[in-house]
């Protein structure tokens, strides 16, 4: 039993390393947002978006 | 009364049971003969048989008495190319051997019947080896490499019917030697007379034989249970194989009996502390699609470092298989069988084997290697039932086990002397080697339908581990894997998409002009972010789809930090990717020594993104606003990520390296039991 159950796992993983590969994924990014032209050229506008996506960062 | 076979020398008269044999002048009585004892063999006198494409009779039969008082029986088999096959019959087993001329001739099967077994054309160069010469457990000299002597012991011939090959003389006793080979050969070198005879064969199934009876079909006599009574107690005492035991204890007063007379006779008192067997004795259960029945019980015991150690054996029968055992010993569960001693080698090709000389740490049979576990002397303390051979409270053997879990061989020595009727007395024994498989003990409670059967608390000796081996599908899953990782490095190497050196100046704010009506803020410049922060916008270029994205930022920070606040824009769409990089770097020296903290360099890996033009807009924002920072970018597509390579790897090993982990302290748990364990 375990040995099939490690084979269907060993199996997952392969095939999800197969996938991520060939479809360019990757982990622990934001995913993309649509932001329309008028809200990013408007003053600040980038500075919502980074705020509340990517968090706000100053220096030290 | 006729002598049908041409070469029969002797025929035992059904009337009077005289022996009678023919010399080329007259006929000679040569005594009377005991009349056969009713066994449930399944071999009758006038039965044919085939064997490897040649047709036999079995003319006649004799029952030997060991001196132990074992008895067997042996069949004469007249072929039809005009050779004669012993067929010898003990316990179930049947062991066909030819007369073979010394020095001998090879082979088997090839040639037709006999011959015996091949010798690859080896010459002996020398007569036959004396009784003296042979030692028990060692190769036989004289005859080809590869007999181990197996058995030393004496026989007399108690009963006899029918058509015999030889002159039998009723009641003779002479000694016999019993040799094993490699490929599971039988052999016997008979010292009846002045020149031995050596006699070599097989140990065959009856199948193999195709015995078909040549007369009437009742003629298998089925010796079914007895029950007799105690000469001590009086009391009634159940045989389950009364053709085959020799000794019985009475359930009722403890006295050990001997059956072999027909009617049971007074041996001696055993110990009155009962010990009651878990599995009582009439229980019956399937191993081997056979059913069994348990018609003995022994209790052994040996002392290993002044500790005395005990453990139970329960005797199984059936007619067709013979006998079997089951061995408990602390908790645990084997079901063993009896198996060819010619067949168990030594893995280092040294056939001797010494107790406590550690020759053979470890053997091999049937292709597996069995590792050497314990040695003991083991000595019978209690008995109850029936048994095949004389057993006695306080029998000792000096017995071996080895290991290959769930397989266990063991191998019991058992030497004894003998006063023999041509002279002093001899040093007589056996070997004999048997094979254990391991059974759990829910398997026992299930086939017994006992209430309940103890949990062992250590690891068996061959007990096996109890998760699956799972190395085999690692090997394949990780040798998929790295041909994946080899794949996906070597066929699509990255791209480059941009590569841009930006200088960000620090910001400048003209000064309001106090005359103007009302003051206005300033108006907003392109480059200038907010805050203080300076914004760069790429030149657009291309993004494939389907392929991840690198971005790495360098910048001329010293002692200082620079943020970066990334976007990757797509005009058409709207679609942002934004991404943040905090390039930060000090150094210094201390009374340690020169230090140095961060990078001047960052990357980021980005999932893929549609495929079109995009922009990259880069806010920065750093810590010496007078001054400027100069910044290197580059973004790349399809990069290789050789964390998730050995993330893929690593995931693949967790569980096979848990297994490996529990498998040693599993083995180290079973091997703290041994005497050959590591110190």
């Amino acid at each position: 039993m375990l040995r099939k159950i490690y084979i269907a796992a060993g199996s997952c993983l392969l095939l999800l390393y197969a996938a991520a590969t060939a479809r360019g994924w990757e982990f622990g990014n934001e995913p993309p947002q649509k932001i329309p032209a008028d809200v990013r050229h408007s003053p600040g506008g980038y500075r919502s978006f980074h705020f509340w996506h990517s968090g706000y960062r100053g220096g030290k | 009364m006729a002598f049908r076979a041409g070469s029969s020398v002797v025929v035992v008269c059904p009337y009077c049971r005289s022996a009678v044999a023919r010399t080329d002048r007259e006929l000679r009585d040569m005594g009377k003969v005991a009349a056969i004892v009713a066994t449930n063999s399944p071999l009758a006198v006038g039965m044919t048989g085939r064997y490897q494409g040649h047709s036999f009779q079995l003319t006649g039969r004799t029952q030997l008495k060991h001196q132990l008082g074992g008895v067997w029986d042996e069949w004469y088999a007249a072929f039809s190319d005009g050779r004669w096959g012993w067929l010898a019959e003990a316990q179930g087993r049947f062991f066909l051997t030819f007369e073979t001329p010394l020095p001998l001739t090879p082979s088997r099967g090839g040639e037709g019947v006999g011959g015996g077994p091949s010798r690859g054309g080896e010459g002996t160069g020398g007569g036959p080896p004396s009784r003296e010469q042979l030692v028990l457990g060692q190769g036989a000299p004289g005859l080809p490499g590869g007999l181990l002597v197996a058995e030393l012991g004496q026989a007399a011939y108690a009963a006899a019917e029918g058509e015999i090959p030889f002159l039998l003389k009723p009641g003779t006793e002479y000694g016999y030697a019993d040799l094993a080979g490699p490929g599971g050969e039988f052999a016997t070198l008979d010292f009846s007379e002045a020149r031995p005879r050596f006699y070599c064969g097989w140990e065959v199934p009856l199948a193999e034989l195709h015995v078909v009876s040549a007369g009437s079909p009742e003629r298998i006599q089925q010796v079914k249970a007895v029950r007799l009574g105690c000469p001590k107690c009086g009391g009634s005492v159940d045989l389950r194989a009364p053709d085959k035991s020799e000794r019985v204890v009475c359930p009722h007063c403890g006295s050990l009996l001997d059956c072999t007379q027909g009617a049971l006779a007074f041996l001696q008192a055993l110990s009155r502390d009962k010990i009651s067997p878990l599995i009582p004795l009439g229980a019956t259960a399937e191993f081997e699609k056979v059913k069994l029945v348990v018609i003995g019980f022994v209790v052994r015991s040996c002392k290993i470092e002044g500790t005395n150690y005990h453990w139970h054996e329960y005797l199984l029968y059936d007619p067709g298989l013979g006998f079997r055992w089951l061995v408990h010993s602390d908790k645990h569960w084997t079901y063993v069988q009896p198996v060819a001693p010619g067949l168990v080698r030594d893995f280092k090709r040294n056939v001797e084997f010494h107790i406590g000389r550690h020759i053979a740490r470890d053997v091999e049979f049937r292709g597996r290697r069995y590792k050497r576990f314990q040695d003991a002397q083991a000595v019978v303390e209690y008995v109850m039932g029936e048994f095949y051979w004389k057993v006695e409270v306080g029998e000792t053997v000096l017995a071996s086990d080895f290991i290959a879990p769930p397989y266990m061989l063991s191998r019991e020595e058992y030497r004894y002397g003998y006063t023999g009727a041509k002279g002093p007395q001899r040093p007589g024994g056996e070997i004999n080697w048997s094979l254990g498989e391991y059974v759990t003990p829910a398997e026992i409670k299930a086939k017994f339908k006992l209430a309940n059967v103890p949990q062992p608390q250590v690891v068996g000796a061959c007990q096996p581990f109890p998760c699956e081996n799972i190395h085999k599908p690692w090997a394949a899953l990780s040798a998929i894997a790295c041909a994946l990782i080899l794949i996906v490095h070597l066929t699509a190497p990255p791209t480059e998409v941009y590569r841009q050196a930006c200088v960000f100046k620090p910001a400048q704010n003209p000064a309001p002009n106090p005359a103007s009506n009302p003051p206005q803020s300033p108006a907003p410049n392109p480059a200038q972010g907010t805050e203080g922060s300076q914004v760069m916008f790429s030149e657009p270029f291309e993004l494939q789809a389907g392929r991840n994205i690198y971005v790495q930022c360098q910048a001329s920070v010293d002692n200082t930090w620079v943020y970066l606040d990334g976007d990757l824009i797509q005009e058409d769409t709207d679609l942002v990717q934004t991404f943040g990089l905090p390039i930060e770097y000090y150094h210094g020296s201390d009374s340690d020594g020169a230090w140095s903290e961060g990078s001047q360099e960052q990357e980021v890996f980005l999932s893929a993104l549609p495929a079109g033009k995009y922009s990259l807009r880069l806010e920065a924002q750093w810590e010496r606003k007078t001054e400027k920072v100069q910044v290197w970018i580059l973004v790349l597509q399809g990069v290789p990520r050789v964390l998730h390579d050995i993330l893929l790897l690593v995931l693949l090993s967790v569980v096979p390296l848990m297994i490996l982990l529990a498998n040693w302290s599993w083995e180290k748990r079973r091997w703290a039991e041994s005497m050959y364990g590591p110190s």
